[in-house]
């Protein structure tokens, strides 16, 4: 089993249906649920934390919540995340229906990776490139 | 996933009470600082844990939700440990399966749904490595609202969750096993939770305030004290008390101080034992042990080295993990 840190910064996005997102990012992506705060309505989620395997994790609420962050328009975000395994990644997303931005490809600075729209667009990208 | 084979023969060896090694721990914390990987390989255990709060108007009945997965851990024991929550469980895949009851006279049983009341000794749950559903965590006031009888009915005592709810367990059931994330699973349960919690009584309004006040204080509180509050004789509180939520509110105020002490010493910054004593309301350390081995069945030492076998695993594992 892969010990991986505690995540220190967490990228927080704001969805109009965060249900049916949290069930696309696990689907499509892998992502693993932690934590989930139902807000007042039936479908609305004030806090949901979701982790990324390889480490890391990002936050999700509902628009129409009563705080700063479901002011947001959806579907505005970028997240850049790490895998080592993204021809894998690449398959499973779009086996899931994740929209293709850019296709699977070495970059010239070493990395391999793709990005994809979520279903109410955000931008996902996913590569071998840890950063500087 | 690994084969049937040889998960039968893990069953068979856990089912061996004479069985060494027996974690102490309920439900032991997973290891939520490392989720399965993208590309799995096959020897890695998978151990999932997610909390979720219920929705508002249920929050006074449920404290909390906890989905739980875990495949390919090392087959064994773990000890169920009294609590304020009462337990109900609906499994999404096999069964739970109670080696000793609470009350050892109950005939041990796998359940596929459970509703367990509050106990004031350990139960021994045993697994084969593979475990898959979603604990209630219920309080006392809202048993009668929602499982329609009060708690006491169920101390130390687990049934069956459709001698409860009827055919209302069947819907949980196949609802939550058809659903495909936990967020999806608990939005289910909420609504199902809202529609059964029907428009009956909670307990007697000086029931719910002795109970409220035990938690309030951590279970540090004189029953007599407790009893001139609410109007009643210590007599009659004891008996109405325990008639209501299976305890009586000296052992509750045990349970609580338990709660607060295993709080303590499952804490990243851990006190001695000797501050947990004095922290959580016992006399002494000496007291302390005595108490823990008659709620968990072990002393806290032998649970501390079975829950945290090193200072780097506690580390590991605590940080930024969920608040179950």
């Amino acid at each position: 089993m892969t010990d991986t840190p505690a995540p220190t910064i967490w990228p927080a996005l704001t969805y109009a249906d965060a249900p049916a997102a949290i069930r696309f990012l696990v689907e499509a992506f892998g992502f693993v649920e932690t934590l989930v705060v139902p807000g007042e309505g039936g479908r609305e989620i004030a806090h949901a934390e979701l982790r990324w395997p390889e480490g890391g994790g990002v936050m999700i609420g509902s628009t129409g919540n009563d705080n700063e962050f479901s002011q947001r328009k959806p579907g505005t975000t970028s997240t850049y995340v790490v895998t080592d395994g993204p021809d894998a990644l690449f398959d499973r997303a779009t086996a899931a229906g994740a929209e293709v931005v850019r296709d699977l490809r070495d970059e010239d600075y070493g990395s391999r990776g793709f990005t994809v729209r979520d279903p109410e667009g955000n931008l996902w990208s996913f590569g071998t490139y840890r950063g500087a | 996933m690994q084969g049937t084979q040889h998960a039968g023969d893990q069953a068979k060896r856990v089912a061996d009470p004479r069985l060494p090694r027996l974690p102490c721990s309920h439900l032991r914390r997973a290891r939520l600082s490392a989720p399965r990987p993208t590309v799995v390989t096959m020897d890695e255990p998978l151990m999932e844990m997610v909390a979720g709060r219920p929705r508002a108007p249920l929050s006074p009945f449920v404290a909390r939700y906890t989905g739980y997965r875990i495949e390919g851990a090392p087959p064994g024991m773990h000890r169920g440990l009294p609590s304020r929550h009462l337990t109900v469980i609906v499994t999404l895949n096999g069964t739970v399966d109670i080696a000793t009851m609470p009350d050892p006279a109950q005939p041990s049983g796998s359940f596929t749904t459970l509703a367990g009341g509050l106990h004031a000794g350990p139960a021994l749950i045993s697994h084969n490595g593979y475990q898959h559903g979603i604990q209630l965590h219920l309080t006392p006031l809202g048993t009668r609202i929602l499982l329609g009888l009060p708690a006491g009915e169920l101390a130390n005592t687990v049934v069956e969750l459709d001698t409860l709810l009827g055919p209302v367990a069947r819907e949980l059931i196949e609802r939550l096993r058809s659903a495909s994330t936990w967020t999806a699973r608990f939005g289910e349960l909420d609504n199902i939770l809202i529609r059964i919690a029907r428009q009956r009584d909670g307990p007697a309004p000086e029931l719910r305030w002795a109970w409220r006040r035990l938690i309030d204080h951590h279970g540090r509180m004189e029953v007599t004290t407790l009893a001139s509050e609410v109007g009643w004789s210590r007599r009659h509180l004891a008996a109405r008390f325990q008639r209501e939520f299976g305890l009586t509110p000296k052992v509750a105020g045990r349970v609580m101080r338990f709660e607060v002490a295993h709080r303590l010493l499952r804490a990243s910054q851990r006190p001695g034992l000797a501050d947990v004593a004095v922290r959580a309301g016992f006399y002494d350390q000496a007291h302390l042990h005595r108490e823990w081995r008659q709620l968990t069945g072990c002393t806290p030492a032998r649970w501390l080295a079975e829950e945290f076998p090193s200072v780097h695993d506690r580390r590991t594992e605590g940080g930024g993990s969920s608040t179950a």
